[in-house]
Formats: C-alpha cells, structure tokens, sequence
C-alpha cells in the first residue's frame, strides 16, 4: 500500500536555557518530553501493519566548575505508551552520555530514535512516547543541571510503492 | 469603468461605440498579460512547470535501540557499517517533481571512550555513500564529517549527524536511493580506543516539489 504521512508531534520541554537549571540526580527521573503520535489513518488498512515512527530531539545539560567528582553518567530513555511515569510502558530507547573529564560544559545531547510498532499497538489510533532524564550522581552534588532547551518530537510514516 | 472614463475625458469621435473602444483598449491593455498566462499555460501543458511540494517518504534504521555491553570497537582497518535504509521516489518518476527531490538524513551515533585510555587523540571518521552495496567502497560518497575528542577520557558522546542530498532526475528514477552510514578510525596507534556503545539510528525523509 502507497506510503502515508500520518502525522508529526512535537513537545518543547524548555525553550530558551534556563539560568540555573534543575538538578540531575539519581533521586528523581526527570520528565522532560512526551507526545502522542496519531495512526488512525491507517488502522483497518494494509498499512496498520507497516508504521515507522521517528523520534527526534535535543537536550542540553551543564555540568559546572569546581566539581571534583568523577563525571557522572547521564542516562536519557523513552518510554512507549506508559503513564507519564518512568517505569511503566515500553522502554523502546536508552542512551547515556557524558562529557567526560572536563568541567564548564554545555552540552546540547542529540536523540535519533526509531520504532516500528506492532498492529495492536498502531490499531490504538495513539501511540505515547515519553521522554526522561536521570543521571548516577546522588542528590546534592550540585555537579549536573537540566539547562535548556528541551525538544522532542516524532513523525510517522506507513506503507511503501 | 477605467474605458468610460477614457470616453468621458476625450472629445474625439473616433470610436462611436462605446462597447467598440471598450473591447479595443481591453484587448490592447490585456495584451501582455494573456500572453503571460498563456505561455504559462504552454510550459505547463509541457510538463516544465514545478508541481506541488509532494510528501514521498520516510525511513529508518536502527542499528542500536541502547547502550550495548560491551561496545563494539572501531578500528582503522575497518569501517563499521551501521546504518542502512532505502528511500522510495516512485511517486515523482515521470513527472515534473523528479527533477526536484530532496532527501533529509539524520542520526545519532554514540560513542564511548573508556577511562583507562591512553592513547594518542584518534579521529572518527562517518561518512555516507548514496546507491553502494553495503561496503564502504561502493556508491557515491555524499557525507563525511570527523570526530575528534582530543585528550577526554571517560566520555560517552552522542554525535549528531544532519545531511542533505538533492539526487538528480536520473538517480530519482530508479524509484528508491539507498543511504548506508559508516564510521572508521583515524589512528597512529594500533588500537582507536574508541567504540559505538549505541544507540545508533539513521533515518531518512524525502519531499519533492515547490508551489
């Protein structure tokens, strides 16, 4: 069957860099994007067993002088239709990232990620993706910050010629 | 009104029907511009006239959904194939859109230097190859870019990659372009001590047209 557009929905978190951010720690799993992406287009259709969704998004973090701790690890997930909590749904996606042996950063962290839902998932007509933050460091250390800006967005496309 | 007014401030008796003078200085007036629209018209009837912006479509490829334990390797020896994905045109072959195709590509590669490296500051090389078979040597190149972390260690880095590609009418008409992403290291050590820890994704989207 012909390839559809089905749609394209976006969640903007933060856009423009906060002045102190909110801290990233171990204690909390922060909840920084969530969409839902339609597919009743295709639901009933040859197409309902062919959707590809694409996830995409940018989240910027700033680890601040005079920290003598190592770096800690920041871990960033997606969650496929669940609540708004990070430990229900689907986990499709999971990424850590760390700026390494350096201090004073600003880091903006690129997410590219894909999922190809099955039809019981697309006959929803909705399917729900979530976007979290966390990191390995204990509450406090004041050594990791949610700056801004936050983004995240997803498109879906069906079928094929 | 504008020829009634023509009649109202001229005494010449030239044109004593006024529908007469209406219909002559209309045609004189509309001159260019039927002319315009009907070469318009002609280029269309041609075929040369752009068509509207055409959604063709989108795909992906997912070469990691996650970190991986343990990473893979990148060597210099080696390029690693890690991204792959067809992008149909069929809609625009044979129309006036197939010369007017752009195709967006995108991706996160991350990547992982471990903390007990002590190696010298190796590059990263992507690059994508546009119709290949899968090896790195097949296919036109149509993107490379280099990563380079310098002396960091112990850093996990996402790297974003955004491409274009405006294939030309020939390429178009095969009804689908196949994009395949690799990455290999740049090093004077035997070892790059660097590795794709994932995730890993390249995705692609194509529109064709303008209005």
């Amino acid at each position: 069957m012909a390839i559809q557009i089905l749609d394209m929905r976006m969640s903007e978190h933060i856009s423009i860099a906060t002045d102190d951010g909110e801290e990233i720690n171990n204690g909390s799993v922060l909840f920084v994007g969530d969409i839902g992406i339609q597919t009743l287009a295709v639901v009933g259709t040859p197409n309902q067993s062919d959707v590809r969704v694409w996830l995409s998004g940018t989240v910027t973090v700033h680890r601040p002088g005079g920290i003598n701790s190592p770096p800690p690890n920041v871990e960033l997930f997606i969650t496929r239709n669940g609540d708004g909590t990070p430990t229900s749904g689907t986990q499709i996606y999971h990424m850590t990232f760390n700026s390494g042996t350096v201090n004073v950063t600003v880091s903006p962290i690129s997410i590219t990620a894909c999922d190809f839902p099955s039809v019981s998932i697309v006959a929803a007509g909705q399917i729900r993706y979530t976007l979290f933050i966390t990191s390995a460091s204990p509450p406090g250390t004041g050594d990791l910050f949610l700056f801004g800006p936050v983004a995240f967005n997803g498109i879906a496309c069906a079928g094929s010629n | 009104m504008l020829c009634q007014g023509a009649i109202g401030s001229s005494n010449r008796p030239l044109y004593a029907n006024p529908l007469t003078l209406q219909r002559l200085f209309l045609a004189e007036w509309d001159k260019p511009r039927r002319e315009f629209i009907h070469a318009e018209y002609v280029v269309y009837q041609k075929g040369v006239h752009r068509l509207t912006i055409q959604f063709l479509d989108v795909r992906l490829s997912e070469h990691m959904s996650r970190v991986v334990v343990p990473p893979i390797a990148i060597d210099k020896d080696k390029a690693l194939f890690i991204g792959d994905l067809g992008v149909q045109t069929l809609p625009v072959v044979g129309t006036a859109n197939q010369a007017n195709v752009r195709v967006w590509l995108s991706g996160v590669v991350n990547i992982v230097r471990p903390a007990d490296v002590m190696g010298l500051t190796p590059s990263l090389r992507l690059f994508i190859m546009r119709n290949g078979d899968g090896t790195p040597a097949s296919g036109t190149m149509i993107y490379e870019m280099f990563y380079r972390l310098g002396t960091l260690q112990f850093t996990s880095s996402p790297i974003s990659i955004t491409a274009s590609d405006f294939p030309s009418s020939s390429i178009v008409s095969q009804g689908q372009i196949r994009y395949s992403l690799f990455i290999i290291a740049f090093t004077l050590d035997e070892v790059s001590g660097l590795y794709v820890q994932g995730p890993v994704a390249f995705n692609g989207m194509a529109v064709a047209g303008s209005n």
